[in-house]
């Protein structure tokens, strides 16, 4: 992509995002002001730019100063949580019921908050969520709050909103930054919240000279910064292939464990991850479900060569579909149609598209959980991919109302219940795991990555004093 | 791994202690939240059991993971895991059977999870449960690991603890007993404190006005003014006067920050002498920035001449000494500067945002105190230099890190009557605030 196609995008796409913002505390305290270029592939420059149009309607609270946590103060009843457009959050009839108090503009909140928790007209992880519990929600804006109608309880509400930005078709930026051209984002007045450390931000395609770059390689004297936790590379399984046995899962003389081996996540992510990835235990990446008990010893590996013998061209076929553009993916690909070549089948590898599943065959997702909530991460899952609930243990997993429990605890457990039954049906087997992570300009403090991985450049300044 | 441990409970149940002995031991140490996390778990192992049709024998096995040390975890959290569950008479942790529960134990931000996983037996499916508790001394020390730190001959002694939230420190003689209280300005107050022997006493507490909105950069200044009075500025844009008699605040002049190691030339005394203090200089404030803009001006506006930068954090005067002026600029760099000569670099590295200048061994030449600008997470250092004479550099006397947090205000003065002068930093460490006092000891 070029830099002049990149700034075309932003210019006419803001997709959908929440918010999570947090201050980066040194005893130099930053000085306004300044211009900082960040390039990014084409998928995040949509998100990275409505991040900072429109302002979240909850941030989490993140590495914050005894001060900063003074000036802005957390949402009473929720420590983790505080709003520069919410005032209070209160549930009634065991979280039925969500009265939302917010501080000015109601009706423009509860616009923004239908359209997220409904997924009316954009995509939306929060109404995925919903959606997959098939839970549905009326959204009433009175004098001074907004009223959020659950058809059943819902506890984290909280982290739902964290997924919405106050964002309407009629409403200009509500947000730190204005665009002013394609690819620049400059500092506005009158934002909610308190305003921006940067002047400008640019936003430039991936190779770009830049002060942040997603992905780059590593330069001497930059910094790298980890986004909290990896993205999955998960391969989706049709119930056809399943029942076929395409990747000789259930094969006595290969099995999963075989198929493993075979795969070599370890040399995929070194080839195409700078390293920064590892074979992936579990469809939530660390960071969002708990460790993990360690994988018990199974003895030396027995790294057998595949039989790569020439296949006729009437061979049996399966159709591999996945995402253009992404080296990982594609060095996924490449490995799984030698694992099927083994196997006595070739692949056709097609595009996947947003509406497709599997299509009868197999699907390379790299999914990235849009929240560090297990529950809440899975549940979106599902609620975009109707082909993964099919299966009877899954639709058992997914009615557990726990899912969406006002318990952690609870919410944690359920999501742990819901991965083993995806995971035992086939319908998903998590390959690799791979981190995303940014370069980043030694004298650049205080950029935050959401948990979606989009860069936050809020509190973003240059201690050099640039 | 070496670290990890799979641990069959059931394998040294042998060596339990007998019941009533154990009743006795588990009085006196079972209340805290070691406590609490086994009995949260067992319970909610218990409730899935019997939601589950599960009971009887089950193997239970315990893996220590992130952040958890695993001899400890053996040590504190196995057995009395393995007698809650077996007084609790829903679960038998058994050497074998059909049923396994693998337990896991992990630090995740700031919380101590504990998830189990439970399969076999009349089980349909594997089920989970998992629960969490945030780490505090008790969970820290019984599953995981501390540090401490260490000091030379300028001794660091700690006064106690202020309210979290300081934003500027000033020190200041309020009751005319030759000895000065510390003046903090904090996010939602200014508090003046007493030092005792071995705490801090508050004396005073003045709400700010709550009707300014802070910026991202949260800071402040304060200074102390003749007649026992502060006067403070924030970067939420208050400019307040306040008068230790009177309790209360006035409008103090707005656009300006006063710069209290830099007293107005014309009072010609220390800012913190044991006499009171003089009338500050003041710079012109730039709205939620802790970048200040000179010229330096007197309270009454009149402009001071000198050859600093035009942008700084912080500006003192050298004492004993003419128009000579140390200050912070606007990237950190630590510069001094002498009559009509320009600035020129005084050390290498980039330093915090505030100075102190102090004479603190008595030997006629002042010592300069910053705080080491650390990256983010990283805790701040406290530095004292000494400077050459010429102002051409200056050298490292000490170092160190006061608890590992940050190093968040500074100030000096006299905490003892006709004792030499001292420096008192706060540091922020958590939701704790501490007053530390640095001294010489001859």
């Amino acid at each position: 992509m070029t830099p002049t196609s990149a700034r075309a995008l932003v210019a006419l796409s803001c997709l959908a995002g929440g918010l999570a913002a947090g201050t980066a505390h040194a005893r130099r305290l930053p000085a306004p002001g300044g211009k900082l270029t960040l390039a990014l592939p084409v998928e995040l420059v949509g998100p990275t730019a409505e991040a900072h149009v429109y302002a979240p309607i909850l941030e989490s609270v993140t590495v914050d100063g005894a001060a900063e946590r003074l000036a802005r103060p957390t949402l009473k009843g929720f420590p983790r949580w505080r709003s520069s457009v919410v005032t209070e959050l209160t549930s009634q009839e065991g979280g039925k019921i969500w009265k939302v108090g917010v501080e000015a503009q109601p009706v423009q909140v509860g616009d923004a908050l239908a359209r997220c928790l409904r997924g009316d007209g954009t995509a939306s992880w929060p109404a995925d969520v919903l959606r997959a519990r098939g839970v549905t929600v009326d959204v009433t804006a009175a004098q001074g709050d907004v009223t959020l109608r659950f058809s059943a309880p819902v506890g984290p509400v909280p982290e739902l909103l964290a997924g919405c930005a106050l964002r309407t078709p009629q409403a200009g930026p509500t947000g730190s930054y204005t665009l002013v051209g394609p690819g620049l984002l400059r500092w506005r007045n009158g934002a909610f919240g308190p305003p921006a450390l940067l002047g400008s931000i640019e936003l430039a395609a991936p190779g770009a000279r830049a002060d942040l770059v997603a992905g780059g390689a590593d330069v001497k004297g930059a910094g790298t910064l980890l986004a909290p936790f990896p993205d999955v590379v998960l391969l989706l399984q049709s119930a056809e292939a399943k029942r076929a046995d395409v990747l000789g899962l259930d094969d006595a003389a290969f099995g999963a464990r075989g198929f493993r081996q075979a795969l070599r996540a370890d040399l995929l992510a070194a080839a195409y991850a700078q390293g920064r990835g590892a074979a992936a235990e579990g469809l939530l990446p660390p960071g969002v479900a708990p460790a993990r008990p360690l994988p018990e010893p199974q003895g030396p590996e027995r790294l057998a060569p595949l039989a790569l013998t020439r296949l006729p061209p009437d061979a049996p076929r399966v159709l591999l579909l996945r995402e253009e553009g992404d080296a990982l993916v594609d060095g996924v690909v490449e490995r799984l149609a030698v694992i099927l070549r083994n196997r006595g089948r070739l692949a056709d590898i097609e595009r996947a598209s947003a509406a497709d599943d599997a299509k009868g065959g197999l699907e390379l997702l790299r999914w990235r959980p849009p929240t560090r909530d297990p529950a809440l991460a899975l549940l979106s899952l599902a609620g975009r991919r109707k082909d993964l609930v099919g299966d009877p243990a899954v639709q058992r997993a997914l009615s557990d109302p726990q899912l969406l429990s006002a318990s952690q605890d609870e919410r944690v457990a359920a999501a742990l219940g819901l991965e083993r039954a995806w995971m035992d049906a086939g319908l998903a087997i998590p390959l690799l795991t791979a981190d995303r992570w940014y370069t980043v300009d030694p004298d650049l403090r205080g950029v935050v990555l959401r948990e979606d991985g989009v860069p936050l450049l809020f509190d973003a300044y240059f201690a050099g004093g640039r | 791994m070496a670290r990890a441990l799979a641990l069959v409970l059931a394998a040294s149940l042998a060596g339990w202690p007998a019941a009533d002995a154990r009743a006795a031991d588990g009085a006196a140490a079972d209340s805290g939240s070691l406590h609490a996390l086994v009995d949260d778990l067992a319970r909610a192992l218990e409730r899935r059991a019997q939601q589950e049709k599960l009971a009887g024998a089950v193997v239970l096995e315990v893996e220590p993971a992130r952040g958890i040390d695993a001899a400890r975890v053996e040590r504190a959290f196995v057995p009395r895991l393995k007698r809650r569950l077996k007084d609790g008479g829903v679960l038998q942790p058994a050497p074998e059977g059909s049923a396994r529960c693998r337990v896991t134990l992990s630090e995740e931000r700031g919380l101590i999870w504990a998830t189990a996983l439970c399969e076999g037996g009349g089980l349909v499916g594997p089920t989970a449960v998992a629960v969490s508790r945030p780490v505090d001394k008790e969970l820290e020390s019984a599953l995981g690991a501390t540090v401490t730190p260490a000091q030379t001959r300028f001794v660091l002694e700690r006064l106690g603890t202020v309210s979290p939230g300081a934003l500027d420190l000033a020190l200041l003689d309020t009751n005319g007993d030759g000895v000065d209280e510390l003046a903090v300005l904090g996010v939602d107050a200014l508090r003046v404190y007493a030092v005792g022997g071995a705490r801090l006493e508050r004396l005073a507490v003045q709400s700010l006005p709550t009707d300014r909105r802070w910026p991202r950069v949260v800071t402040g200044w304060l200074a102390p003014l003749p007649g026992a009075r502060l006067w403070l500025v924030t970067s939420a844009g208050h400019a307040l006067l306040w008068d230790a008699a009177l309790s209360r605040f006035d409008a103090a002049p707005s656009g300006l920050v006063p710069l209290r190691g830099a007293p107005d030339p014309a009072a010609g005394r220390a800012v913190t002498s044991a006499g009171g203090p003089a009338t500050p200089l003041a710079a012109r404030w730039r709205l939620g920035s802790p970048v200040l803009a000179l010229p330096l001006v007197t309270i009454e506006d009149a402009q001071v001449r000198t050859g600093l930068p035009a942008l700084v954090r912080d500006v003192v005067a050298v004492p004993g000494r003419a128009r000579t002026w140390l200050a912070v600029d606007e990237s950190g760099q630590l510069v001094a500067q002498s009559g009509d000569a320009a600035s020129a670099p005084l050390a290498a590295e980039r330093v915090g945002d505030r100075l102190v200048v102090a004479d603190l061994n008595a030997d006629g030449e002042p010592e300069l105190v910053t705080s080491a600008s650390s990256a983010p997470g990283e805790p701040d250092h406290l530095v004292l230099r000494r400077l050459a004479r010429d102002l051409s550099s200056s050298s490292v006397l000490f170092r160190s890190q006061l608890s590992g947090g940050s190093i968040v205000a500074a100030g000096s003065g006299r905490l003892e009557p006709g004792g030499r002068p001292e420096v008192v930093l706060i540091e922020e460490i958590g939701d704790e605030a501490l007053a530390w006092r640095l001294r010489y000891t001859p």
